[in-house]
């Protein structure tokens, strides 16, 4: 009877031990990384601050910005709605929780586009799915929504309507009717209608 | 019940199962893709030791110095129009192919700088190879499109992302201590017929 009361320990131990190896496997939701690398080629990991703008314009429920950037700048600045969880701080279990849901589209955004990026090839890697990079970061966003370039008057009728779209974005975002925002108003306004017109009578 | 009596073969059929058992558990299970972890990773994001500037890496061309190869990501295309001397064309989807890991375990003792037309672009494949446990791989800041221009990176971005540096007062486009507010009542007059426009626009020509 000892000897089978040994064998009967060994083997609970064996079971004991296999089950204290199987969550010894960290990160096994990584992906491959031919897949990481398939990802990393794609181009659809990008949002651009145009569709970014215009999702939080129509107060999409669906869009979840989060601001990879320290809490000194984020609390100086930064996009409606977006939560802030600092680069190092990626990997924490409760913000890896906050980039979960399925439900939600998960954007995250910087200064540029590479520190948002370092966020999104970290998380991809661990397999969360749904999430984006807003290419370009702020300084895009100033360079296009709050800063547009007039299109030169060759451009497509579309470029046109682009640059209508972010010029009233821009006053959007800066909060509708002040005076400063009614002096650049006027010009805006005016300029690129005129543009459009001939475009358009010389075009289709 | 008969005493279960257990002589040294069952004893080697005890040991041979508990090795077997965990074997068929893990087996047709990859083993860790990565050998380093994403913690281990995003701190060497953070330490930015890994990067090269590209006056380092002028300087390593003009002196030749073999210590060094130049891995150029981009499309065989864009190498073709125009490379850093001396570098090696290994596009995206032929990174993590045999003869590029190969290369980077032969010849360990060598420094790669890897780079793209920009930073973002590089710094993708440079951390995925990093995860990959090659420790001899740098990324150059920049990319190519700055190191063609010449010119050194401006002193303000010294130890940081050339692409992350904020080239605006972001604050200072927006009223209200820098919020930007969405406006509840006031804005859709003006708003809502242009976007409009641009819906229609997107399903048009």
């Amino acid at each position: 009877m000892q000897k089978g009361t040994i064998f009967l320990t060994v083997v609970a131990l064996g079971i004991g031990l296999l089950v204290w190896l199987l969550p010894e496997r960290p990160e096994s939701s990584d992906i491959p990384p031919q897949k990481l690398l398939q990802d990393l080629g794609r181009e659809t990991r990008f949002f651009s601050t145009d569709e970014v703008a215009s999702l939080l314009i129509d107060r999409d429920p669906s869009l979840h910005l989060i601001d990879v950037r320290d809490s000194v700048s984020y609390s100086k600045f930064h996009l409606p709605g977006a939560v802030n969880i600092p680069l190092a701080h990626i990997l924490d279990p409760e913000n890896l929780d906050l980039i979960s849901g399925d439900e939600q589209t998960h954007v995250f955004y910087s200064n540029g586009t590479i520190r948002a990026n370092q966020a999104w090839v970290l998380t991809r890697r661990l397999g969360y799915s749904n999430t984006y990079v807003m290419k370009g970061g702020l300084n895009r966003w100033i360079e296009t929504i709050m800063n547009p370039p007039l299109p030169p008057s060759t451009a497509s009728s579309e470029a046109f309507e682009l640059y209508d779209f972010r010029v009233a974005a821009g006053q959007y975002f800066r909060g509708g009717t002040t005076t400063t925002a009614k002096k650049t108003k006027t010009p805006l306004k005016v300029v690129p209608r005129r543009k459009k017109k001939v475009v358009a009578s010389g075009g289709c | 019940m008969a005493k279960i009596h257990l002589n040294s073969n069952h004893w080697a059929a005890i040991l041979l199962l508990m090795l077997v058992i965990p074997g068929f558990l893990f087996s047709g299970r990859p083993m860790r893709y990565y050998p380093v972890s994403a913690g281990e990773m995003l701190q060497e994001v953070l330490d930015m030791k890994d990067v090269i500037t590209p006056g380092q890496v002028r300087e390593i061309v003009r002196k030749g110095d073999p210590g060094y190869v130049l891995l150029d990501v981009r499309t065989p295309e864009d190498y073709i129009v125009g490379h850093i001397r001396g570098a090696v064309n290994v596009p995206m989807h032929d990174l993590l192919g045999k003869e590029n890991l190969s290369r980077l375990k032969e010849e360990a003792g060598k420094t790669f700088i890897i780079y793209s037309d920009d930073e973002v672009n590089g710094c993708g494949p440079w951390m995925l190879l990093r995860q990959l446990g090659y420790e001899n791989v740098k990324v150059m800041l920049g990319g190519y499109d700055f190191y063609v221009t010449g010119k050194p990176l401006p002193s303000e971005v010294e130890g940081k992302c050339y692409d992350e540096h904020p080239r605006y007062d972001y604050a200072k486009f927006f009223k209200q201590g820098g919020q930007m507010n969405l406006p509840e009542k006031k804005a859709p007059k003006i708003v809502v017929p242009r976007r409009k426009k641009k819906v229609v626009a997107s399903g048009g020509c």
